[in-house]
């Protein structure tokens, strides 16, 4: 597989309608995020404050980020490239991929077709262009950015020119750091690593970086085009005539597109956005995601494809002429989803790592010993079977929960008082004891806390007694349980009845839990 | 300089108006998440709590698995929910009744600092659940139920397990605030245990809601507490074998 980049240097500066030779830069948050070859050579680096980078250039144009304006400059671009290639894979405003395996064919040579593709470049109004062809897409994006008029990557030598490539191309920046200390400091020297070690030792993304760096697609995200048709559509009814509009009917159906490839098991990779008018005028855009496609990012290139095709300002541009009435989302190339978990958090949702970060703030507020998440494990009284585990620590091996004879049977008591509560429980001759054979003395008839009102027994199960650790004198505790169904006689009849579990040790009672 | 930066900034934000703010986003499928089990979604309008709402749950019997059951469904939906201020509540019970343990924190003694940590809990997770060990002033109070409202989160406040809170004016005192929606247990039957035999085989509580925002004439639910919510299938008998 060859695989053709088409690069626009500094497109949001282009797009925008600047020259690069002026002094411009893109500023976003008081930093620049882009600048100009002009801008650069009066000093401006990318990621330094707005007000050094505007003493460095003072005659320095300064714009805001406008994905949108990208997006709509870039459509006229889209529309000459496609009447010369069929199948375009758009990652963003300003740099789009293809396979060039069958144009090639076609035109009869790598050279020809980057020549063809010159030649509709070279319209008055579109911004120099630069070529790239080699044998990986990271690759051909890389030759599209060094060869200043278009760089042909022999088939075959696409890890040789990967190779005198710093590291920091990668853009994986905990990577970069380390594998510069151990002296890695070129793509080269990192695609000689045997890959089973740089997947053990920096795991997944790292493992896909190191594909990248050999010159292959990364093969671990196991791609497929889907067998059958993978797409969401929705009707819009009235017809939407305004971008926004029928990007809020898109946030919908984009939900609706991720639950679909979730519950698949899958990722979306490379997706086509299709739209219609009621004049049957039609669009239809393929985008390919920087690593998968997530909610946001489909309903962003939605707005994007959207408002340049409605807000067409290009000279040989058909606007459509009637609203938006159908709306189509396709998931043109997948993954399997398990094989994507490229960040160290894996799986987690957002409402999850903010979750987290905010209950480590917790923490800090209150120190590791007051905050826990529980862990269920085995264990005779429900007080065993639950262990707190402070937050953040690593939890702890538990007993097993199944099987353990003696243990109280469901429904579990919802109230387990970390110091069981003292009480009285009396039959009509006094006190309840339980004898060395485990029978009762009398039937309990009303049990109270000390101090408290006496409550009517109207139930009660029990007694079961555990014999616990009987070979070490030191932990040895036998006792006896109950269930003890009681009603308040003073508050009334009722259907105020509580169920307690109680403990009967050496001749004292004790509530243990409560059915609440 | 600070002025021209500002100024930069305004200029930036409608190309960001697409994407919706950081807080909003994570919140964007709250009223999903938030549903409520289906006997409890009889009572409320929607089946589901309010983003940034506050709820209250009466003393009664039964109101800790009331409490248990009001948040089985949000958190097998993902959401993240705090117990605080609650020592005696029994983990493995919540397990049964259908809580995702693993989205559970609790903190059982917040301590003096429990307004603070509120607040910073409301930031965090969906459900904060608080006892309130001691009274609070009425402006916390409103501050708290504004940073729920800002949030987007759910403040529930319980009457803990002490009997007497049963005290409508004890429990006015501790949170002066009205809540949108009280739940309490108003009844509770209990079953399979007899006189010197049997042992508890089921429960049942009967929950009534009242408040300003409730669904109509359907004021009262009956949960059954040895069935985990919405399986219709009750546990399976229990027989003495495992008892010594």
């Amino acid at each position: 597989m060859r695989f053709l980049s088409v690069w626009f240097p500094n497109w949001s500066i282009t797009a925008a309608g600047h020259c690069l030779d002026d002094s411009v830069a893109v500023v976003e948050s008081g930093r620049v995020l882009h600048c100009s070859p002009g801008a650069y050579r009066d000093g401006v680096r990318i990621g330094q404050r707005r007000r050094e980078a505007k003493s460095n250039s003072p005659e320095m144009a300064v714009l805001a980020p406008n994905p949108q304006l990208d997006a709509t400059q870039f459509e006229p671009i889209i529309a000459a490239l496609t009447s010369v290639v069929a199948r375009l894979e758009v990652t963003e405003p300003g740099l789009c991929t293809l396979a060039a395996d069958g144009p090639t064919r076609y035109y009869g040579g790598e050279s020809a077709l980057v020549h063809e593709l010159q030649e509709v470049l070279c319209e008055p109004g579109i911004p120099p262009a630069r070529i790239g062809i080699a044998d990986s897409r990271f690759a051909a994006k890389l030759a599209a950015r060094t060869g200043s008029d278009g760089h042909l990557v022999p088939v075959g030598s696409t890890k040789d020119f990967l190779s005198n490539f710093p590291i920091t191309t990668l853009e994986l920046d905990e990577l970069s750091t380390l594998s510069q200390r151990l002296g890695i400091h070129t793509l080269g020297q990192f695609a000689d690593l045997p890959t089973r070690s740089v997947l053990s030792r920096f795991g997944s993304a790292a493992a896909t970086a190191h594909a990248l760096a050999r010159g292959l697609n990364p093969e671990p995200l196991a791609v497929h085009q889907p067998n059958d048709e993978l797409a969401v559509s929705v009707e819009l009814d009235p017809p939407a005539e305004r971008v926004d509009i029928a990007t809020f009917a898109a946030k919908q159906l984009s939900t609706q597109f991720m639950e679909m490839l979730v519950r698949r098991g899958l990722a979306c990779t490379q997706l086509r956005i299709e739209a219609q008018t009621e004049h049957a005028e039609e669009t239809s855009r393929i985008w390919r995601a920087t690593t998968v496609f997530d909610s946001d990012t489909v309903v962003e290139r939605v707005r994007w494809q959207l408002s340049g095709w409605l807000e067409a300002s290009g000279a040989g541009e058909i606007k459509p002429t009637a609203g938006i009435c159908l709306l189509r989302l396709v998931a043109d190339e997948v993954a399997g989803s398990a094989d994507l978990q490229i960040s160290l958090w894996g799986e987690m949702s957002q409402v999850d790592r903010r979750a987290i970060r905010g209950l480590d703030r917790v923490r800090g507020l209150l120190g590791s010993s007051a905050i826990f998440t529980a862990l269920i494990g085995g264990g005779r009284s429900p007080a065993d079977r639950v262990t707190l585990v402070p937050w953040g620590q690593p939890p702890p091996t538990l007993d097993p929960p199944m099987p353990w004879p003696g243990q109280v049977p469901n429904p579990l008591p919802a109230v387990v008082h970390n110091t069981p509560l003292p009480i009285e429980v009396h039959c009509d001759d006094g006190p309840v004891q339980v004898t060395v054979r485990g029978e009762v003395t009398g039937s309990p008839q009303r049990l109270r806390l000390p101090g408290g009102r006496w409550r009517r027994i109207d139930a009660w199960a029990g007694p079961w007694l555990v014999d616990e650790q009987w070979w070490e004198p030191e932990s040895h505790c036998r006792v006896a349980r109950f269930q003890i169904l009681s009603t308040d006689v003073a508050v009334g009849e009722g259907n105020q009845q509580t169920v307690h579990l109680c403990l009967v040790q050496q001749n004292a009672w004790w509530i243990e839990a409560t059915y609440d | 300089m600070a002025l021209q930066t500002a100024r930069a900034d305004v200029t930036t934000a409608p190309s960001h108006a697409t994407a919706p703010s950081h807080a909003q986003s994570l919140r964007s499928d709250a009223t999903d998440t938030l549903q409520l089990s289906p006997e409890l979604a009889e009572l409320v309008p929607g089946g589901c709590l309010r983003p940034g709402g506050s709820i209250r749950i009466g003393a009664g019997v039964g109101h800790t698995s009331l409490l248990f059951r009001l948040i089985s469904e949000p958190l097998a939906r993902g959401a993240w929910a705090v117990i605080m201020g609650l020592p005696d509540i029994n983990a493995h019970a919540a397990v049964e009744c259908g809580v995702a343990i693993e989205r559970l924190v609790l903190i059982p003694n917040p301590g003096t600092s429990w307004l603070e940590v509120t607040a910073a809990l409301l930031d965090a997770v969906d459900l904060v659940v608080v006892n309130p060990p001691h009274s609070c002033r009425p402006t916390d109070a409103r501050r708290l139920l504004a940073r729920a409202r800002q949030r987007r989160s759910v403040l529930i406040l319980t009457a803990g397990n002490s009997s007497d809170s049963s005290n409508e004016a004890i429990t006015r005192r501790v949170w002066p605030e009205p809540p949108d929606l009280v739940f309490t247990a108003t009844g509770s039957r209990w079953q399979g245990l007899e006189r010197g035999h049997g042992c508890l085989t089921s429960g049942a509580i009967t929950v009534t809601a009242s408040g300003r925002r409730l669904n109509g004439p359907i004021s009262s639910c009956n949960l059954n507490l040895s069935q985990k919510p919405g399986s219709g299938q009750p546990f399976p008998p229990v027989t003495a074998t495992g008892i010594r």
